[in-house]
């Protein structure tokens, strides 16, 4: 039995269960939960059961799910939900596809970096939003180990694709920086090429949240040959690299991602437990 | 009965090679077994049943959705199938937690404490929960069946399919995976193809004998036994004609098929000799026992 002369009352003890006291109240709470069994007794079934849930789901992650990579660590920060950091944890620890991938990414670069003032040129820049993510499909297609089963479940294939364009692009960053510094002497021109194929894939996912994957396919491809053609061969190779066009792109990355963010909120979309 | 996979004169063609002739099947809750030789089509059938591979006609309905119809059916039907492929290549530095919840991804379970009560459940089934963590590298190759195994039975789906699924799995963990798939079976269509006749014998519901591409067979364990009453002997010496005959561990030559000589006698069939009378339907040469 609590022989203690005074107890935390139930509104106080509410406050502290819900984590809504100050350091200080809340380490006086604290001390005196150590001595007093009746009080802590009366704190248990104020912890919300969904808080405790959640403490609970973490600590059990931290435990049985490996780390993950610091990309995608990244990337849950900025908001990403649980369940595509799995994807791309999992796109991660395959890897031989995943290192197929960010070669893709990093040809890519190489090849819209390199293209003479041709007719090549041209086909790399018509092609240019597709190239990292056929990469990364083609990757996945020849080496993925599971590629069977993963094919044979109701997830997105394009999605699936798209997301994992979407961390090869940012993972093929580092090396882009070692190749370009050594191939070319500065890793800009390498560089430059990153930031609009981001751009694109960040708005095809957020794009697929609305329309079917052949639509999202069918506008993103045609308003990017829409503004090559409009712009010029040549002037788009010159404008790629320009200081306003890479904030344009780094703006649309931003903005899609912020979107898809709140698009992927439960409820906005319905869909699957 | 209700059917959960309806399937239509499904066939099957690579190049000029035909995998699968005309085939039409229903299916409802139960465990079929699906047995043939190498290059049977075995294989092939499952594949198209789990939409890994498209058919060359046909059509295939699963929980009335039409699998080979446009990707919104087809997508609806993938909801319902849960598959384990004949060879599956794990990734070895995943553990083995991290491979069924990034399945489970895939199969749309995005809510991660509900997707993680899911995983834990599935690596019970299997009896891999003591394992969760580790990575699938210090699996053993038992461990890492069940595990693909535990794969397709995330989310209870309505059509199990699984190639081969007893390969390498010493006889208590197959007689648990038993268990598993025929609670499973109550609700649900498991299909498996096998060479573990005698899985057959403990676990199916109904027999598919697929032989060159064709069913040659379908029907209960006990109507395929029927096909060979009266056609097992043991004797001294293999039967004249004898389809199979391999000498036991008693000393005495077990011959299916052919007729009899002095000293021999009935025995009581099994899948197995029923499954090779189907088989070899005429005498061909084979490894037999000596006289």
């Amino acid at each position: 039995m609590s022989t203690h002369p005074w107890h935390v009352d139930d509104a106080l003890l509410q406050r502290y269960a819900e984590d809504r006291l100050g350091l200080a109240a809340a380490a006086s709470v604290e001390t005196h939960l150590t001595a007093c069994e009746r009080c802590r007794a009366a704190v248990v079934p104020a912890i919300p059961s969904v808080a405790a849930g959640d403490l609970w789901e973490r600590v059990r992650s931290e435990i049985v799910l490996p780390r993950e990579a610091a990309v995608v660590r990244v990337l849950r920060r900025l908001g990403l939900r649980d369940s595509d950091a799995v994807v791309l944890g999992a796109s991660r620890a395959l890897h031989l596809p995943w290192a197929l991938a960010v070669v893709g990414a990093l040809g890519f670069a190489l090849a819209a970096a390199t293209a003479g003032e041709t007719r090549g040129r041209m086909l790399v820049l018509l092609v240019a939003p597709l190239i990292p993510a056929l990469a990364v499909v083609a990757a996945h297609d020849s080496t993925d180990p599971v590629r069977e089963i993963a094919e044979t479940t109701a997830a997105s294939k394009l999605r699936l694709a798209l997301l994992r364009t979407l961390v090869a692009l940012v993972g093929s960053v580092p090396p882009l920086l070692v190749v370009g510094l050594a191939v070319t002497g500065g890793a800009l021109d390498l560089l430059v090429w990153v930031l609009p194929a981001l751009a694109l894939t960040s708005l095809a996912l957020v794009l697929l949240t609305w329309w079917s994957a052949r639509t999202t396919a069918g506008v993103l491809v045609a308003g990017w040959v829409a503004v090559c053609t409009a712009v010029g061969v040549g002037d788009v190779a010159a404008a790629i690299g320009h200081p306003s066009t890479q904030a344009v792109a780094l703006l649309v990355s931003a903005v899609a991602a912020a979107v898809l963010v709140r698009r992927l909120e439960p409820g906005v979309l319905g869909g699957a437990s | 009965m209700t059917d959960i996979v309806a399937v239509e004169d499904l066939t099957r063609s690579y190049g000029s090679t035909v995998a699968l002739r005309p085939t039409s099947l229903r299916l409802g809750p139960g465990v079929v077994g699906l047995l043939g030789p190498n290059g049977a089509g075995k294989t092939t059938l499952l594949r198209m049943l789990a939409t890994a591979l498209p058919p060359s006609g046909g059509r295939i309905r699963v929980g009335g959705h039409l699998a080979t119809g446009s990707l919104a059916e087809r997508t609806a039907a993938r909801r319902l199938i849960g598959y384990l492929p004949q060879e599956v290549t794990l990734p070895r530095g995943m553990t083995a937690f991290a491979f069924v919840d990034y399945i489970a991804v895939l199969k749309e379970w995005d809510v991660a404490a509900t997707r993680h009560r899911e995983v834990d459940r599935v690596l019970d089934l299997v009896g891999l929960g003591d394992r969760r963590t580790r990575p699938v590298r210090k699996l053993s190759g038992g461990q890492r069946r069940r595990l693909a195994i535990a794969q397709a039975l995330v989310g209870d789906p309505a059509l199990v399919v699984l190639d081969e699924p007893t390969t390498g799995l010493d006889p208590d963990q197959r007689a648990s995976l038993r268990d598993v798939l025929s609670a499973r079976a109550h609700e649900a269509t498991v299909l498996l193809s096998t060479h573990q006749t005698e899985d057959v014998a403990a676990l199916c519901d109904r027999v598919i004998v697929l032989i060159g591409g064709a069913v040659l067979f379908d029907g209960s364990v006990a109507d395929l036994l029927a096909v060979a009453d009266g056609q097992v002997w043991l004797g001294p010496a293999a039967t004249d004609g004898a389809r199979a005959s391999w000498r036991t561990g008693t000393g005495q030559v077990r011959s299916v098929g052919g007729t009899p000589g002095p000293g021999s006698v009935p025995a009581p069939p099994g899948v197995e000799d029923a499954y090779l009378l189907l088989a070899r339907p005429t005498t061909a040469p084979h490894e037999g026992a000596r006289p």
